[in-house]
């Protein structure tokens, strides 16, 4: 029986695509047999990150209303293993699928895999709703931006109204550089202000942006937000990983080991 | 913490949003929870000793879906009983 875990942020932009890509390649790479799907109806961004934009032929929609059979819309990757995409619909928009839809589709996935990620789209309305309707854990990404952590809280209080007890913090974007200069708040501070177990950090680096230009998530290849990537993966199947020290200053570790549970 | 003249701009958005996400839970501004964690402290400290670093008091969300109240939440840690 898969796990079903909803990527959400509330605020636009702050890496929710990304991430979803990145941590679902990451447990594919660990063996793991992983769907990811895009449920940002009429913004679909997901297949480009994952660099599968050209083998879209059915997308969520057309599952949703019996157009086509799952497995024809369903897209696997050809470069990694066990890692499939079920891309959303770049016409129509959120209104035109309802919840209830989205669990049955959830339940039924539940079944073929170990992991269903679902990427949410920004906002508090119906594609949230839409979003969280299967999922029964959730990762909320912030970054260590006031508006980014404001959305973050209001989209935590909405996920503990509809039942999510376990809700894990994903912080995105953090510039090591700037947190010693005192212009950007830490990873400790974040965590302090949002109450929230800690999955993972991801610092801002170039080379996401050029695994984005090149469609290859970059999970599990080596580099410093390619492990932290896979270190997420890693912790969403229950491995105790330390977090990777991005900054000089120490004083990070301490507090947030406590905050990974294994 | 010191903010000196010239506060760094992460301790003003530290601040401004631990502010905004207390008045963005509930209708109980930041002052108002202040004075309450004030007065809680005062008359607990009357009875009990109080490890201060660690007391805190903040606000849990309501849930509309199921009617429970948004909450204050205190977390009072006893350092010894002196018994009055």
């Amino acid at each position: 029986m898969g796990e079903v875990i909803v990527v959400t942020s509330g605020k636009g932009g702050v890496g929710k695509t990304t991430a979803t890509a990145n941590i679902g390649t990451g447990l594919a790479r660990l063996g793991k047999r992983v769907i990811v799907i895009d449920t940002d109806i009429g913004l679909r961004n997901l297949d480009v990150v994952m660099g599968l934009e050209n083998r879209i032929i059915y997308n969520l929609i057309d599952v949703l209303e019996g157009t086509c059979r799952l497995k024809q819309a369903v897209i696997r990757d050809k470069r990694i293993e066990n890692l499939y995409l079920l891309p959303s619909a770049q016409t129509k928009d959120k209104t035109c699928i309802e919840p209830e839809q989205m669990k049955k589709l959830a339940d039924d996935l539940k079944d073929k895999f170990d992991y269903v990620i679902i990427d949410c789209p920004a906002g508090i309305e119906h594609g949230f709703k839409n979003a969280i309707a299967g999922a029964t854990r959730a990762l909320v990404v912030t970054t260590p931006e006031i508006s980014a952590i404001r959305d973050a809280d209001r989209i935590m209080g909405l996920l503990e109204d509809n039942g999510f007890k376990n809700i894990k913090l994903l912080i995105n974007r953090i510039r090591p550089e700037l947190i010693r200069s005192g212009d950007m708040m830490s990873v400790d501070d974040v965590v302090d202000i949002l109450a929230l177990e800690l999955i993972g950090v991801i610092p801002d680096d170039v080379s996401i942006v050029i695994s984005t230009n090149r469609g290859e998530p970059l999970a599990g290849d080596g580099s410093v937000p390619g492990t932290a990537f896979m270190n997420i993966s890693r912790r969403i199947t229950g491995e105790d990983v330390p977090l990777m020290n991005l900054q000089k200053k120490n004083g990070i570790f301490a507090r947030i080991k406590s905050a990974i549970k294994s | 913490m010191n903010l000196g003249n010239n506060p760094n701009s992460k301790e003003i958005a530290k601040d401004r949003i631990k502010k905004i996400i207390v008045s963005d839970r509930v209708q109980c501004t930041p002052e108002v929870l202040e004075l309450i964690k004030h007065d809680l402290l005062h008359t607990v400290s009357k009875y009990i000793k109080v490890d201060k670093e660690k007391f805190y008091v903040t606000i849990l969300t309501g849930n509309s879906a199921t009617g429970s109240p948004a909450t204050i939440y205190a977390s009072i840690p006893i350092e010894e009983v002196t018994g009055k």
